[in-house]
């Protein structure tokens, strides 16, 4: 029978456990537990509630056949997860012998883990660690004959937990470690806020109020200029007059990166999962790193969709060497829905006029946007059948992917080859870390169109319409999490609310946050095999100083041990004695006296019985008598070390 | 140890043959100014130990037979009428003496027995509403015989409280037995001149006093104490004021061997003698008992 | 209490090391570090676990009392005494004799505490009983600290009462008249007025009580094995035991003689526990 107390301390523990789970399992599984947990918390007043003989393999059998089906069969982690977690909820039924309780408290620390797999954030870790604390607690507190106190408790848990810690994090940085990867269960395809497979207008648009993180990079030297900082993701070739697509021929893998030129930029780009297979470069990468390959259009693909955060590193240069356009290529980049409109052919015919070369009829584009009051919104509303048409003669309002995709088309149109990119731009450069974070709220699109003689040129059109707020964007004054850089208000010139102190201690709250989270990211969620190797080495080469140090620290332990810490220097020279007299096979029993212990001992051992009858002396006359304690010690010590 | 100790515990020891244990815990009850009760059969000493005594230390000294036709008044004293002044004229009884041997105490009544016990606790008697202080310092020792015999009443528990200590003399050894019987008995002559006097007895027993007790050692009275009550093998624990009892007599234990502070040997030493009439039980396992209790008690 | 101090994992630590062992594939296969440092706190905890249970049976002394005899049949309470000479405290300790039913308790600093195991005591004669174990799970529940104390009980079994022939009567009590004279004590209510010492009170010398010795029962009864009738031997060391209770409940004087010793007669608690000694060393049937 266990006792009420601790059965619901366990039940408290469980549920804190599992709680986290609610936002990544299906909320069938959860709602299972829930029940079940409810169900057992009843039971404890009314035991005759409980289920019985048949009813729990019944109960089995149902709660596997509602996770099973709620996930269509899907052989995932989320479905074995929830199995998990369901099963804990079923073992709660019978929770009747000690056996039971252990495994209910260990099958907790499973559940545990399990949640890491989702969420790998800092507050969520010292979340779990602190149901882990607890669930050693219910176990703890039942273990004990009694009712345990909260300080006692508390005390013991620390007794357990405080050194278990650093144990725990010596063994995660030298047990060796497995390649990882035995047997991958897929993810289940999470809908993430990210950039999109094709480009259709809004799609960027809807990321622009999104706070979330999509990236840091840390830099080697100083970070890019603003206006270099053009992270690309995705190059798309067609267009079906709607939506921009890539091309497969143009993502197949290119064997050497292109070769670059100018300011070179080494930097680390830490990814949060979006369980695509985008990569981040500041413009075209001039290496690849391992997980990635680099395609023809010049933009980094993982080997596998990032499902978990990923750092890897990349060099960027100012400008490559591109080889010539293949026909093919050049066959995409002037690829056009249909014939252009009369509408259309007439402004090329004008803009051409006095334009000579792609770039001066880029730049003429650009100022007729300039010209003709275009407007940078984020709610331009839905275009009808023919929508670049009605987006370059009629609405004139729009977002980035309006403005790339427009000027693309009229760049076609006018014979140039030209190309949209989308990723992000910009970012919130951390003054604590020097790290760029990057949000969602930067994505971005843009275009590039073929110069003879100079390759692919960067042209964003956005520029021309919204100056201010292109700027704004591509240095952060604020992390997004504070204050989100609105168009409508960039451009209207309105002034950025006031900074109050409340603004200030934000702004510096989440400077301080996001600098804990990557460095979080870097060395704890980054340590890896390589990782642990360099530390290896660095070990190897150290071992000296390693050794020394190693020695050092159990000479101290060693030494408080035996000087028993912050003890009364009498009692330890006295058990200094005791320790001594113990070696020689005499033990004094608690209930002896000193006095009679040292007769015992002289009369066992008369050739000591001098130094056995002035430490025992000195001993009293201290302890009980009047006598200097720390003069009677160290009398003690020097009777010792004379022996 | 106080130089004029010596020659009076030497002295003492040539009196009493063999027993310097039972000599030395007789005069530490009488330093701790104390009362002692000697559970013995007649024969072994009692009247020699408690006359020598009161000889060495220059007390006047008075034996009192205790018999159940005694009345409170013959060992009191009463107030008689004078014929001649006219008035009533308070006699004192024998315990108007500094050392009173009341020898086999349980023979006689109640009454008597709390008239004695009461008059040893107040240190005064107090007659026909007039009070008479006992002489300083006082000291009686009691006896009884251990057997209950027919038409004795035992000493209950409150009263035996009264005695700081309660010891056994026991049979001399057989050396001592035999020096004894060559000896015909004749150590106890009236030749025994006082080696001190009542003056120097009272600043001994102010020095008691002043002997120090660490908080160990309290400690381990303490822990003493509290044992003998959650043994459970004895009918009663010992009461607050045994614990008082056995500071006391550990003081003049340890004043007694020349120390100025208690240490935990004193308090062993003088635990039987000053508990074992309080925790007694039925049995005769008493000793038994009391050594179980010392060692289940660790010493600090 | 130097006994050796035993630490061996329950068999509810096989479920531990089954669970690490599935913390640590999972954190591997998906490379989770967070899993890996999870998995390493709960091994760090069952590492602490170790030196805490350890720990708990540290500083701890045992003293076995003497128990209280008892008859057979009954459950015997064998004392002891256990006490926390360290300053921490001590939980969820366990003690046992053999495979018995364990008494579970905890001891605070400094305290002791008087345990009475619980111990069938079917047979009669004197039993030595070795000394227990002590034993805790605590904290974790997946070591076990053992310690076995040296040391046994002596615990005297009586033989049961058994009903059976009558108590046969001894010396009856003397009338007052034969009685000893023995001396006076003055009067307390309730005294017989034929006690009273009149003449005494005619003297002036207040009211006085005649008191008497009791009657010399110097030989008492003597409870003798050889009149018994014919029975099996635990059949008539009952009844002797139920006469001896008997007897002493009535206040009389009574000795026993048994085959191979003889108890001269007396009375009180003292002499009739020597005489149920007696009757329990009595060498049984030879089967």
């Amino acid at each position: 029978m266990i006792e009420p107390a601790c059965l619901r301390f366990l039940l408290v523990a469980l549920l804190l456990v599992v709680w986290p789970h609610l936002f990544h399992l299906h909320w069938s599984h959860v709602a299972l537990f829930l029940g079940f947990w409810a169900w057992r918390w009843l039971g404890i007043a009314r035991p005759r509630l409980l289920p019985r003989g048949p009813w729990l393999p019944l109960l089995t059998l149902a709660a596997a056949v509602v996770v099973i089906v709620s996930r269509r069969g899907a052989i995932d982690l989320a479905t074995s997860t929830g199995l998990f977690v369901a099963g804990l909820g079923l073992k709660l039924m019978e929770l009747k012998r000690d056996r039971d309780v252990h495994i209910v408290v260990l099958l907790g620390w499973f559940v545990a883990l399990t949640q890491f797999l989702y969420d790998q954030s800092l507050p969520m870790t010292l979340y779990a660690f602190a149901a882990a604390a607890l669930l050693t607690a219910a176990a703890v507190r039942f273990e004990a004959a009694v009712a345990l106190g909260w300080r006692p408790l508390a005390r013991t848990v620390a007794g357990l937990m405080a050194p278990a810690l650093p144990l725990a994090v010596l063994l995660f940085l030298f047990f060796p470690r497995p390649q990882s990867g035995f047997v991958r269960l897929p993810f289940d395809a999470v809908a993430r806020t990210g950039l999109a497979d094709v480009m259709e207008p809004g799609a960027v648009a809807r990321l622009a109020t999104s706070s979330e993180l999509a990236f840091r990079v840390d830099f080697e030297d100083e970070p890019p200029p603003p206006a270099q900082r053009y992270w690309r993701a995705q190059v798309f070739w067609r267009f079906d007059g709607r939506r921009w697509l890539r091309h497969p021929a143009m993502e197949q893998p290119r064997p050497r990166p292109f070769p670059g030129q100018g300011r070179r930029y080494r930097y680390w780009v830490t990814v949060e999962p979006h369980h695509r297979r985008w990569l981040f470069s500041l413009g075209v990468p001039a290496t690849v790193p391992a997980p990635a390959r680099l395609t023809r259009d010049g933009v980094l693909r993982a080997r596998a969709p990032v499902d978990e955060r990923l750092r890897y590193e990349v060099v960027s240069r100012d400008s490559y060497r591109f080889p010539a356009l293949t026909p093919l290529a050049r066959n995409l980049a002037l690829q056009l829905p249909g014939r252009p409109s009369p509408e259309v052919v007439t402004l090329l015919a004008e803009l051409r006029r006095g334009a000579d070369g792609p770039e001066a009829l880029a730049v003429a584009v650009l100022s007729w946007f300039r010209e003709q009051k275009f407007r940078y919104t984020l709610h331009p509303g839905t275009l009808g059948p023919r929508p670049i048409d009605e987006f370059l003669f009629r609405r004139r309002a729009g977002f980035c992917e309006h403005y790339a995709s427009a000027f693309v088309y009229l760049m076609r149109a006018a014979g140039v080859p030209a190309r949209v990119v989308a990723g992000y731009l910009g970012g919130f450069l951390n003054p604590r870390g020097r790290f760029l974070e990057v949000y969602q709220a930067n994505a971005h699109a843009w275009a590039e169109i073929w110069v003879e003689g100079k390759g692919w040129v960067r042209v964003d059109p956005t520029r021309a319409v919204a100056p201010a707020y292109v700027e704004q964007v591509q240095d952060l004054p604020d992390p997004v999490s504070v204050a989100m850089p609105s168009p409508q208000q960039v451009l209207e010139g309105r002034e950025a609310p006031a900074s109050t102190p409340v603004r200030r201690s934000l702004r510096s709250l989440a400077i301080f946050w996001g600098d804990l989270e990557h460095r979080w990211h870097r060395w704890v969620l980054g340590y890896d095999r390589s990782v642990q190797a360099r530390l290896f080495a660095w070990l190897g080469k150290r071992w000296p100083a390693v050794a020394f140090g190693l020695a050092a620290v159990l000479a101290l332990v060693a030494f408080r041990r035996q000087t028993g810490g912050r003890r009364d220097p009498l009692q330890a020279a006295y058990e200094a004695f005791l320790r001594r007299m113990r070696r020689d096979g005499l033990v004094k029993a608690p209930h002896e006296t000193p006095l009679a212990f040292a007769r015992r001992a002289a009369a066992r051992r008369p050739q000591q019985a001098a130094g056995i009858r002035a430490v025992t002396e000195a001993f009293l006359e201290a302890h009980y008598g009047r006598g200097d304690r720390r003069r009677a010690a160290r009398r003690i010590r020097a009777t010792l070390r004379r022996w | 140890m106080d130089v004029e100790l010596r020659p009076l515990l030497a002295t003492l020891a040539e009196v009493i043959l063999g027993k310097e244990r039972q000599i030395r815990l007789a005069v530490c009850c009488l330093l701790a100014r104390g009362h002692l009760l000697i559970e013995d059969i007649p024969g072994v000493g009692k009247t020699t130990l408690s006359h020598a005594l009161a000889q060495l230390l220059g007390l006047s000294y008075q034996r009192v037979q205790f018999t159940s036709d005694l009345l409170p008044a013959d060992i009191l004293g009463a107030a008689i009428y004078d014929e001649r002044e006219r008035t009533f004229r308070f006699h004192p009884g024998p315990i108007f003496h500094q050392v009173v041997l009341a020898d086999e105490i349980n023979r006689a009544s109640p009454k008597t027995q709390s008239a004695l016990l009461e008059a040893m606790e107040e240190g005064q008697v107090s007659i026909e509403g007039e009070t008479h202080r006992l002489p300083q310092p006082f000291f009686v020792i009691a006896t009884q015989n251990p057997f209950h015999q027919h038409g004795t009443f035992p000493l209950p528990e409150s009263q035996l409280d009264r005695f700081l200590m309660c010891i056994r003399l026991g049979y001399p050894d057989p050396r001592a037995e035999l020096a004894l019987l060559r000896s015909g008995g004749r150590r106890d002559g009236p030749d025994l001149g006082p080696c001190t006097t009542p003056e120097r007895l009272r600043w001994w027993q102010a020095a008691v006093d002043r002997v120090h007790v660490s908080d160990a050692v309290l400690a381990y009275l303490l822990a003493l104490v509290r044992r003998s009550r959650e043994m459970g093998e004895f009918p009663l624990g010992l009461s607050p004021r045994a614990g008082l009892a056995l500071l006391r007599a550990a003081r003049a234990w340890a004043f007694l061997h020349g120390r100025d502070s208690v240490w935990p040997d004193d308090v062993r030493e003088v635990f039987a003698p000053v508990a074992g009439h309080r925790l007694r039980q039925a049995g005769d396992d008493g000793n038994a008992a009391l050594e179980t209790l010392l060692e289940s008690v660790a010493v600090p | 209490m130097n006994a050796p101090l035993r630490l061996r994992p329950t068999r509810r630590s096989s479920i531990l090391v089954a669970t690490l062992a599935l913390m640590w594939a999972v954190s591997a296969n998906y490379g989770n570090n967070l899993g890996f440092l999870l998995t390493y706190l709960l091994a760090g905890v069952a590492m602490m676990a170790v030196y805490h249970s350890r720990r708990q049976l540290c500083d701890l002394s045992c003293r076995l009392l003497p128990p209280e005899p008892v008859f057979a049949g009954e459950r015997a309470r064998l004392p002891l005494v256990v006490e926390n000479t360290g300053d921490s405290p001590k939980w969820g300790l366990a003690v046992a004799i053999g495979d018995g039913e364990p008494v579970r308790f905890s001891l605070a600093p400094g305290e002791s505490r008087r345990i009475d195991l619980p111990w069938p005591a079917p047979e009669r004669g004197v039993h030595r009983i070795g000394a227990p174990r002590l034993w805790t799970l605590f904290p974790s529940g997946w070591f076990r600290a053992e310690r076995a104390f040296e040391g046994a009980w002596t615990l005297w079994v009586y033989p049961a009462p058994a009903d059976g022939p009558p108590l046969p009567p001894g010396t009856t009590a003397a009338d007052d008249g034969e009685r000893e004279f023995d001396g006076f004590r003055t009067y307390r209510p309730g005294d017989a007025p034929r006690q009273i010492h009149w003449k005494g009170l005619a003297k002036g010398q207040g009211l006085l009580t005649k008191t008497f010795a009791p009657a010399a029962e110097a030989e008492g009864v003597i409870f003798d094995w050889r009149r018994l009738p014919p029975a099996p031997v635990e059949r008539r060391l009952g009844w002797l035991c139920r006469w001896l209770l008997a007897a002493e409940r009535a206040g009389r004087h009574y000795g026993l003689r048994l085959p191979t010793e003889v108890v001269a007669p007396g009375s009180g608690p003292a002499h009739l526990h020597a005489c149920l000694r007696a009757l329990a060393r009595m060498p049984g049937e030879r089967p």
